[in-house]
């Protein structure tokens, strides 16, 4: 298909105002008359709310007014899919991030100090501070959820006992993952602004799902939603995390704007944003895998039990995702995925990039490099032989018949660019020597990623757009998703231009504004591009539709065929400029504005059963790692990392390099060093800030890092492209846990993230340790 | 948010004197602020006391180098160690201690006397400072006094100087040419890494190969800057061999739960020392080294 505006990485249309610091982001907004709000912390992680004491603080110097749950007209609870979450906790509290009460004041100091004085009542209860407790406690931490498990998911294909007693090789294996804050540069601050005309809200500030948090201020509030307009400011990140945080916060700030008439600015510290928000889930896991001696997997059985904190959240969809990916690109017959998550007092768990599949990722690659190590194989021979190809029937049961299944082709990329073989080959030989003390490894990992919600949201994957074409010819998108520093609008424009046959530099983008733009979900999951694009689509149709109408009044009915391409329009033997056509459309008393709608098909999948087809299409991943492992001191080293990724059509590929660089620095710091330092006796969390939550810097991340697009336009999508934004970061921690356990000399041998520095040293002193390490 | 109860800004020593004589209440002096600043978020610990920043203080901010001594003032930043070249020539070893500081931004806004004053066990100093002798020059109650690095400290971020009491100085004998050195840092990535642990060793021999000084400690490990006559004893007047270099590893790294105690980190954090130390003696004393 010959294109005109995608493929090309033209230059981000909002660069030049985030590089001159001129982009507005959440906390920058300064309205006259503004309050600024504070919000006041339960002091337990479980515990009965008796009382809330806001006289004191309401006393002090510049306070406007305090509110806490009671004050909610609305109904008091919130959530995505499962309603259970308090944006401000009524009659009890479930983690050290519930907020009981938030102070407003004319200045932020005003509002801090007030803030210190507000006291509750409480009875505690025990504190569930994890899974395997939560499970097991007569306490419930929502009633509607007996033994305190909020889902569970299951994937099941032939007879996995059967495949066992086929197989001649079988390991059983155990990993489990952490925690991870999504890190956003900026942390979550909201501003809402009152209307003097009637009850109306205007909301701005750093947020991911603008219509969701309309339903949720809708249903607590009593605002009918023709009322409620968001308009998300810049967003200095999000990574899945500013949904049901910034939803929360919106409900308290909206609270007090209705409350005072005047505009509210609620904004958090850093340690505040790390200890309210929601994480990646940490996930145990137990694995069986089975396979041949010729290195043909058989069979596969995974437990995993993930820690969905103090709110459902998104833990069942996320548990949707380990199970029905999380076995990987692999063609197997026998296969059995149970995953479960439990409600604890810790910090809720939700949407993060790759939404409960990395976590899934490490557990099942370092399992099967265990699994080739016994059929003495390399984990690249192992793959060759049972990586997913055209026509086969993925885990989950999914003909792949509709499009290019690329990984093997990725692994073979991602593999030479690291010269992997050759490499596995050399270094295996080397660590065999006890006194080599810094060691080397390779370690490789692949993935398909379902694209978009998924089976489990059958039937409610739409997305929408707005476009008018001006009288001057000039494009106008209005796009409900979110710019979140991806590149998503610089992409959605490429579509829009190239869908509509005209030059990019006519269609510009809307900023985000639900008053506005058409309801489209939330930009998530993998969907922006395949959803946007959907709707993109019917949208330059219809608008198409309605220039023919005028031309045919102009030129007669039977002009025929017209082709709207590079800013031309062909019919009959006319060749009309662009222009020409939108004043002629005018002139006819025509209106060149289109709502189009995309939805995703509906799937065959049978979630009883756990067969089927879980999504409607996937990217596909291979990425690679090379590490050095100083086994006197623990450290790692990441020496160099390839992603290499199928994402259908690289609608910008510069951007997708940059979503591929930045998904593996979010590997790398999975996988050594992000910690937030969980306590399970009390639920905090130690480290608050990121002196402590270590990020990977730049001298840390190798800036030899390589990133490799083979590119399959998907007769599925739109515009062929489906996604990059989770896939990038998907493999990536798998594949150095990988390298890191081959440097060891032992596959699997690491099994806990993070591992740098003590838990390595521990291994390597298990593995290499003898206590006179003779000094070559 | 900040809370003090005033802010001045000095710009001598003079200055300084007259302004602590007219402070009632707590000083809190500022000399940079890269720790300073952290802590005052955490809570309001200093809200009644005044500020007195140091920071530009002229005099505080230069390195001279005297007959046997490189003064460096308290003010200096990390960065401007880093990069001295009196430093890089006469006590190298603090010079790549100063570059392991934080990242950029933080060695500019940090300075040597603050680092002391705070008196963190993990400031990446304290080890190459120990092993160098330092002395601190202490200006209190009018009266400059030399005393040696040690003698301030009295435990974990806390020494004995008052609140008025101000570091004007870091006097560091000045190593000759042939002192080997060896700064090494562990730390869970690689910038804006609060060290777990740091080596400073020096060792200088003479043309036969046999040792003449040796100092070696770690940083990030003890209470308090800690020198071992003891260990250096151990090397001093010999050519070492292979067990020699495995004796001194065994002994500093028993110093750790000796002088510490045994903490969750012991387990980690002595077989580690012993194993750089051994890594390290190889390497500064490489070809030398005895069968």
């Amino acid at each position: 298909m010959k294109t005109y505006t995608i493929g090309k990485s033209i230059g981000r249309i909002d660069a030049h105002a985030k590089v001159t610091g001129r982009a507005e982001f959440g906390a920058d907004i300064r309205l006259p008359d503004l309050l600024y709000l504070k919000g006041v912390y339960s002091q337990y992680a479980h515990a009965k709310l008796l009382a809330v004491h806001t006289q004191q603080a309401e006393n002090m110097p510049g306070v406007v007014c305090v509110v806490t749950g009671q004050d909610i007209p609305g109904e008091r609870m919130i959530g995505e899919l499962f309603i259970d979450q308090y944006p401000l906790a009524y009659d009890k509290v479930r983690y050290l991030g519930d907020v009981i009460a938030v102070v407003a004041a004319d200045t932020q100091e005003q509002a801090d100090a007030a803030a210190k004085l507000v006291t509750a009542d409480y009875e505690p209860l025990p504190v569930l501070g994890s899974p395997r407790v939560a499970m097991e406690s007569e306490y419930l931490i929502n009633e509607e959820y007996p033994g305190n498990i909020c889902g569970e998911v299951h994937m099941r294909k032939g007879d996995v006992e059967k495949g066992f007693s086929e197989s001649d090789v079988v390991v059983k294996t155990n990993f489990r993952s952490a925690y991870i804050e999504h890190a956003y540069l900026e942390p979550e601050s909201v501003t809402v602004i009152p209307s003097p005309m009637r009850p109306e809200l205007t909301i701005l500030g750093s947020m991911q799902a603008p219509y969701n948090a309309r339903i949720s201020l809708h249903r607590t509030l009593n605002v009918p939603m023709s009322q409620i307009i968001l308009r998300p400011s810049t967003v200095g990140g999000s990574f899945g995390g500013k949904i049901e945080t910034a939803e929360a916060m919106s409900i308290r700030a909206g609270l007090i704007a209705l409350k005072t008439g005047r505009p509210a600015q609620y904004t958090l510290t850093r340690e505040e944003s790390m200890r309210e928000s929601y994480k990646r889930h940490p996930i145990e896991f137990e694995m069986e895998i089975g396979a041949t001696k010729d290195g043909t997997l058989k069979s596969m059985r995974i437990y995993s039990i993930s820690d969905g904190g103090a709110y459902t959240n998104m833990s069942p969809p996320v548990a949707y995702k380990t199970a029905t990916l999380g076995a990987g690109p692999y063609r197997l017959d026998n296969v059995d995925v149970t995953a479960t998550a439990v409600l604890t007092n810790n910090n809720h768990t939700g949407s993060m990039r790759g939404f409960g599949v990395p976590q899934a990722l490490f557990a099942l690659e370092n399992t099967l490099d265990q699994l080739a190590e016994k059929l003495d194989m390399s984990p690249t021979e192992f793959k060759r032989k049972n990586l997913l190809k055209n026509n086969d029937t993925s885990p989950a049961g999914h003909v792949l018949d509709f499009h290019e299944v690329s990984v093997l082709s990725l692994l073979e990329k991602a593999a030479a660019e690291l010269d992997f073989d050759r490499k596995f080959t050399q270094y295996k030989q080397e660590n065999k020597d006890p006194n080599r003390r810094i060691r080397r490894g390779v370690g490789i990992a692949v993935s398909m990623r379902g694209v978009s919600i998924g089976a489990d949201g059958n039937g409610h994957d739409v997305s929408r757009i707005l476009i008018e074409v001006m009288q001057d010819a000039s494009v106008h998108a209005n796009l409900g998703l979110v710019e979140l520093g991806q590149g998503l609008r610089t992409c959605q424009m490429q579509m829009v231009a190239e869908g509509m046959g005209v030059n990019v530099d006519r269609v510009t983008m809307g900023a985000t504004d639900t008053s506005r733009s058409p309801v489209t979900g939330a930009c998530i999951a993998s969907r922006g591009t395949l959803l946007g694009g959907g709707a993109t689509l019917d949208a330059c149709k219809r608008v198409h539709a309605i220039l023919v109408e005028g031309l045919q009044k102009t030129y007669g009915e039977d002009i025929g065929p017209v082709v709207f391409e590079n800013d031309r329009v062909l019919f009959d033997d006319h060749d009309l400029s662009f222009v020409e056509v939108v004043k002629n459309c005018y002139g006819a008393n025509l209106t060149p504005m289109a709502v189009g709608t995309y939805s995703v098909p509906i799937t065959n999948w049978d979630p009883k059963k756990g067969f089927g087809e879980p999504f409607y299409t996937y990217s596909y991943s291979c990425q690679a790692a090379e590490v050095e492992v100083d086994l006197d001191v623990g450290s790692v080293d990441v020496i160099k990392m390839v992603g290499c990724h199928d994402m259908g059509r690289a609608i910008n590929p510069v951007l997708v390099h940059g979503q591929i660089y930045g998904g593996l620095a979010m590997a790398q710091g999975m996988a050594l060093s992000e910690d937030v330092g969980h306590d399970s006796k009390t639920g905090a969390l130690k480290n608050l800030n990121f002196s402590g939550y270590l990020l990977p810097t730049v001298l840390d991340v190798p800036d030899t890092n390589v990133p490799i697009l083979e590119e399959h336009p998907d007769p599925r999508s739109a515009f062929g492209g489906r996604s990059i934004g989770e896939p990038s970061t998907e493999p990536g921690a798998a594949a150095i846990t990988c390298a890191v356990n081959m440097a060891l000399g032992k596959p699997g041998m690491i099994h806990e993230l993070p591992y740098d520095l003590d838990r390595v040293f521990a291994a390597a002193q298990e593995l290499w340790g003898e206590d006179d390490v003779e000094i070559s | 948010m900040l809370k003090f109860r005033d802010y001045i800004r000095v710009e001598s020593k003079a200055e300084y004197e007259k302004a602590i004589a007219s402070i009632e209440g707590p000083v809190l002096l500022l000399a940079g602020g890269s720790d300073l600043l952290v802590q005052a978020r955490q809570d309001d610990r200093y809200e009644d006391h005044t500020v007195v920043d140091i920071f530009g203080i002229e005099e505080l901010r230069t390195i001279e180098d005297t007959e046997g001594h490189l003064v460096i003032g308290a003010c200096v930043t990390h960065e401007a160690i880093a990069q001295s070249l009196l430093v890089n020539r006469y006590a190298p070893i603090l010079a790549e201690a100063a570059l392991s500081v934080g990242s950029v931004q933080i060695r500019n806004h940090s300075s040597i006397g603050g680092n002391l004053a705070n008196a963190s066990p993990a400031a990446d100093t304290l080890a190459p400072l120990a092993v160098l002798n330092a002395e601190v020059v202490i200006l209190k109650d009018g009266i400059e006094s030399v005393v040696p690095l040690a003698e301030i400290f009295e435990g974990p971020y806390k020494t004995n100087l008052g609140d008025r009491d101000l570091i004007v100085s870091v006097r560091v004998p000045k190593l000759s040419a042939d002192v080997r050195h060896d700064y090494t840092k562990v730390g869970r990535r690689k910038a804006l890494s609060i060290s777990r642990m740091t080596i400073a060793t020096l060792l200088q021999t003479d043309e036969n190969g046999v040792v003449t000084r040796f100092d070696m400690t770690m940083g990030a490990t003890f209470p308090c800057p800690m020198t071992f006559p003891d260990i250096s004893a151990m090397l001093v007047g010999k050519r070492p061999t292979k067990e020699d270099i495995s004796e001194v590893a065994r002994a500093l790294s028993a110093k750790i739960p000796e002088i510490a105690g045994i903490r969750a980190s012991t387990r980690y954090k002595q077989p580690v020392c012993r194993r750089l130390s051994v890594r390290i003696l190889q390497e500064l004393i490489g070809d030398e080294q005895h069968a």
